[in-house]
């Protein structure tokens, strides 16, 4: 994009946002966008840390969903450099991400346990150690 | 360069002291750097002797230098059109430019020094009058305790007022113009410890500043209007010989023609300011309306870098400009030589030691103005109206210091405000066109007043600091020599016939005369009128002093009486010499002044035989009707006047000089007490302070505790803080 | 009324998007809206379902397996686990719903997804060849150029096991051995934070 073009909101074009409704590359990646927002919401908004980490799962999933969809997408273009399965290495990246995405739960969800026993609350709002 | 003076070859003579034309100023600043830097460790023989030794080195190399330039070189150069064109004239200035000061961009300023007449004359002036007032010095501070710095601070002067005098530039004699007056603040505060005595010296300083902008001013409409500041054009190279410069010629035109398009000024390269003065002084067209902007079409006219090149508007013309930049110049001098809005430093400036206000304020750098309207005179014949105003101001400065002469009881006001009306005589003289004779009776001037200034502090020192004329009073018995000076002094300060100021004021008078005789103007009639009832109360005064201080008897106490002596030989013998100056030193001059000068002739038709002896008849009924008078009431009838108590409404007028220094102490004072203190409370205190060193401790302060509500310690807020900012990184990256 | 196949596999396949992409969106939307951490664990489950059928739907049969296995059956039990550890009373759920703290949140969450929304709006126009090749009913068929080792004539279809295992052994087996150091790494950590020290 070289130049953004600021319409008004009268003379906005919208028709285009019905065919998001349809099995499309664009539809796809707009449901992950909207995953990806209501994770970040999540992990801006809530005060218990469990659903801070449950949000940050739900936007690595959003993440993974983009990279799925490009994989689709990339899947008869012509390959480059003789690499017949370039269009597979999306889907291999959501594996690591799924992959990693177990492992950070799995620490995260040990730290929460470690600072519950020592401080018995879960509430960011109480967790102001650090605070100045 | 050979150091001995090649004197079989007038060139290579004439070139060497041309290059050596440095010692002149170089002498007294090397006696300055001697005197500073010892000052504790000096014995007061040897700090007064190597002071003097400095002046007389200097005058002694000025001499010879005066002597080089006067000598015979003339050379004819063959022009263009088979003239032959007169290069210089008989006597050839010695001008030596010592290396470039400032260049930007199509400013050139250079350190150069030149002698010709003028300056050769008045540095002579100065150097003798001020190694004979050294040698006094020696005697009447010998008992003060800071005598080094007094050496020290004298020799700073004369190497100022010399820079000042030999300069070829303007740029170099504000050099020198600000520092005499600097000189002249550090002199006149001399003791210090005594605060009316320091502050007048800041009252010096402040006026001759409030000049000095005027002057600078002067300068750069100079340097606007003809790009340079220079005097004449650039000599020879130092150390070489080289043709001389060519002096401004105009050469008709062979072709037919006449009108200034087809005339051809020859002029010389990077022409100074006279030559550009002499040039356009020739060209036919009226100098009042000719526009600046102008060449002519074979381009060999090369007035100015500027002059051509630079856009003025058009009501600005040659003659707006020579006016405007004479009066700026006229006004610097007003500062620098006390004339009448700016005078009132003077008679407070007594507060210095006696050889200072000889030195300084008689001889010396009150003159400065008066050699700044003397070198540019040709400048100044091109401005009538400054002209004018010059002769306004001097004849009205020189009967109002005359008018309050009259009732001083001190001895050193008496001859301060003589001096201020003698400037006024000056300016006068200059401002009829009679620059010649106004150099003149800077000149005699020197002689008389400085010794008058001596013979007084031989009286004060005698009266062991008494300068209250009311408690002296027949000295002339127990101090003879100084009477006998004094009284030389005193009448030719008069204009006593034959003596020295007899002839230069006699040639000023008669000038001013003729000028109103030739273009019947009331206006010099008036000031005619004026300055023959100055010089009325010029002899008035004068023998006034001269009648309470030593005759009659004595009213000091008797104290003092044990205790009057005659003074050492030391501070008797300038007196001596200055006396025979005063007295013979007219004669040498008189009505060839012009000529050796290279002045031109004052332009009113001074061969009127009438106007000269009218004049003589007026001025002698003034001299000797004042000295009688004077005589008679003090010398005969020993009045003792109490002007403070008097109810003559002229003596109380005279007594507080008409107002105009009670005008100064409160109106103007008061004025810039309250510019102060309002600018102190709102720009100092308000601004500065509260708004931005306040302010800035303030702000750092508030924006740190903001700030610092970042740190909160919720991981919440982090987290928003990430997502902002990766929001304002995608908004750049997909702005593109 | 007659249907042309494709017409009806295209139709489906909007239908099957729909319902996943609502009950994902619907899921999610719960999960970080639900005051009582419990209901938002809980609603994880039909999100990772969702999402399974949207991989499959995508021609990765593979990943949605192992998308449900890990995400399904490990990390979901795991918070639940932790959830029961703790055992927070329901007064000690202190979460406030107040504009003041949803507002800032919600703006800038609108302004991320409505600024990517339409860069890709901008630079996927519907007929790119990205979107043209997209939407073709599953299965995917793809064209190679040169045999493959192992394979015959036969060529793996899109996001197949074969398919996958080529490139991961081949192009990606750094960065697979680097996942399994990361994850014995991330098991000592969790085991180590999360002993109680006796």
């Amino acid at each position: 994009m070289n130049e953004v073009h600021f319409v008004t909101l009268a003379e906005a074009d919208f028709s285009w946002l019905p065919s998001l409704f349809s099995f499309r590359l664009l539809s796809c990646l707009a449901l992950a966008t909207a995953i990806f927002s209501i994770g970040a919401w999540g992990v801006l908004a809530r005060r218990n840390i469990l659903v801070m980490l449950i949000s940050v799962e739900l936007m690595l999933n959003a993440v993974m969903l983009c990279f799925v969809s490009f994989s689709r997408a990339l899947v008869n273009l012509p390959a480059p450099n003789g690499n017949a399965f370039a269009a597979e290495g999306g889907q291999i990246f959501a594996l690591f991400i799924i992959a990693v995405a177990a492992a950070e739960a799995a620490v995260g969800l040990a730290i929460v346990m470690a600072y519950f026993r020592n401080r018995q609350t879960v509430d960011t709002r109480d967790i102001q150690a650090l605070k100045h | 360069m050979n150091l001995l003076p090649e004197w079989m070859d007038p060139q290579r003579a004439h070139a060497f002291y041309a290059d050596a034309l440095f010692l002149i100023p170089l002498l007294p600043f090397l006696g300055f750097l001697i005197n500073a830097l010892t000052r504790k460790g000096i014995s007061r023989g040897a700090s007064g002797g190597v002071a003097c030794l400095a002046a007389a080195l200097s005058f002694l190399w000025t001499l010879l230098s005066f002597s080089a330039s006067a000598g015979g070189l003339a050379d004819h150069v063959r022009l263009p059109d088979g003239s032959l064109c007169l290069v210089r004239d008989p006597a050839h200035p010695l001008h030596a430019v010592y290396g470039t000061w400032i260049e930007v961009g199509a400013f050139h300023c250079s350190f150069g020094l030149y002698m010709d007449q003028l300056s050769g004359l008045l540095a002579l002036v100065v150097t003798g009058v001020g190694l004979l007032i050294h040698i006094y010095s020696m005697g009447y501070m010998g008992h003060d305790k800071a005598y080094a710095r007094y050496f020290a601070y004298l020799n700073l002067f004369l190497f100022a007022m010399l820079v000042l005098i030999l300069s070829d530039n303007l740029v170099l004699t504000f050099v020198g113009w600000e520092g005499v007056g600097l000189c002249s603040y550090l002199l006149i505060g001399f003791w210090y410890e005594d605060a009316a005595k320091a502050s007048a010296g800041m009252k010096a300083f402040i006026f001759n500043r409030v000049g000095d902008l005027g002057f600078l001013l002067g300068i750069f409409t100079l340097l606007a209007v003809f790009g340079t500041v220079d005097y004449v054009a650039p000599p020879r190279q130092l150390g070489t010989y080289r043709a001389p410069v060519i002096e401004p010629r105009l050469m008709k035109p062979t072709g037919q023609g006449g009108d200034v398009a087809q005339e051809t000024l020859l002029m010389p390269e990077n022409p100074g300011l006279l030559d550009y003065a002499k040039g356009l002084s020739l060209l036919a067209a009226p100098k009042a309306t000719r526009p600046l902007r102008f060449s002519t079409p074979d381009g060999r006219i090369d007035l100015s870098r500027n002059l051509a090149t630079r856009i003025f508007p058009d009501w600005f013309t040659l003659g707006t400009a020579m006016t405007l930049a004479c009066v700026l110049l006229f006004v610097g001098a007003c500062g620098k030589s006390a004339q009448l809005p700016l005078y009132a430093w003077l008679p407070d400036a007594m507060a210095g030691p006696t050889p200072v206000s000889a030195l300084i304020h008689a001889a010396t750098m009150v003159t400065a103005g008066v050699y700044m309207a003397a070198r540019l005179h040709p400048l100044y014949l091109m401005s009538p109206e400054a002209m004018h105003v010059m002769a306004c101001v001097g004849g009205l400065t020189a009967i109002f210091a005359a008018l309050c002469a009259l009732t001083q009881t001190d001895i050193k006001k008496v001859l301060a405000y003589s001096t201020v009306s003698q400037l006024g005589y000056m300016f006068l003289g200059a401002g009829v066109g009679a620059f010649a004779f106004a150099i003149f009776h800077v000149v005699t001037h020197a002689f008389f007043k400085a010794l008058l200034f001596l013979c007084s502090g031989s009286v004060i020192h005698a009266m062991s600091g008494e300068q209250d004329m009311r408690k002296m009073g027949g000295l002339r018995k127990q101090l003879p020599l100084t009477f006998i000076t004094m009284f030389i002094g005193a009448l030719a300060l008069a204009g006593f016939p034959f003596f020295a100021g007899w002839w230069s004021k006699d040639a000023i008078l008669a000038q001013v005369l003729a000028r109103a005789h030739e273009s019947h103007e009331s206006i010099y009639y008036l000031l005619y009128v004026l300055a023959v009832v100055g010089a009325f109360c010029t002899a008035f005064y004068s023998f006034r002093l001269i009648g309470m201080t030593f005759f009659g008897t004595c009213r000091a106490s008797a104290e003092v009486k044990q205790h009057i002596h005659e003074s050492p030989p030391t501070m008797t013998t300038p007196l001596l010499v200055l006396a025979f100056l005063s007295a013979a030193g007219g004669v040498l001059w008189a009505n060839s002044l012009p000529t050796f000068l290279n002045f031109p002739e004052p332009t009113q038709n001074a061969n009127h035989p009438q106007v000269h002896h009218v004049n003589l008849v007026v001025t002698l009924v003034a001299a000797f009707g004042g000295i009688l008078l004077a005589l008679f009431l003090y010398a005969k009838n020993q009045k003792v006047p109490q002007p403070a108590q008097s109810k003559n409404v002229l003596v109380a007028l005279s007594w507080n000089k008409f107002g105009v220094e009670a005008f100064y102490d409160k109106v103007v004072t008061t004025t810039f007490i309250i510019l102060a203190e309002m600018l102190y409370l709102v720009v100092d205190v308000l601004i500065i302070d509260t708004l931005f060193v306040n302010g800035l401790g303030f702000a750092t302060r508030a924006t740190s505790g903001a700030l610092r509500r970042m740190q909160s310690g919720v991981v919440n807020l982090y987290a928003a803080g990430i997502l902002l900012g990766a929001l304002a990184v995608l908004f750049f990256l997909l702005r593109g | 009324m007659r249907i042309h196949l494709g017409v009806f596999l295209r139709l489906m396949e909007d239908l099957v998007f729909i319902l996943s992409g609502a009950v994902c969106l619907g899921s999610a939307i719960a999960i970080v809206s639900r005051k009582n951490p419990v209901y938002s664990v809980l609603f994880m489950l039909p999100f990772f379902l969702g999402m399974t059928v949207l991989f499959v739907l995508l021609s990765a049969p593979f990943l949605a397996a192992m998308q449900m296995m890990v995400y399904g059956g490990a990390i979901l039990v795991v918070f639940l686990f932790v959830i029961m550890l703790i055992n927070l009373q329901p007064d000690e759920i202190r979460d406030d719903f107040s504009f003041a703290t949803y507002g800032p949140p919600v703006l800038m969450c609108g302004v991320l997804g409505g600024l990517i929304l339409s860069f890709l709006r901008l630079s996927i126009p519907a007929d790119s060849p990205l979107e043209q090749a997209f939407s073709k009913a599953v299965p995917v068929e793809r064209v190679v150029e040169q045999p493959l080792v192992g394979m015959g004539n036969t060529v793996p279809q899109l996001g197949s096991i074969d398919s996958l295992s080529f490139p991961l052994f081949r192009q990606y087996v750094v960065p697979f051995e680097l996942i399994s150091l990361l994850i014995v790494v991330a098991v000592l950590g969790a085991v180590i934070l999360a002993k109680k020290r006796v």
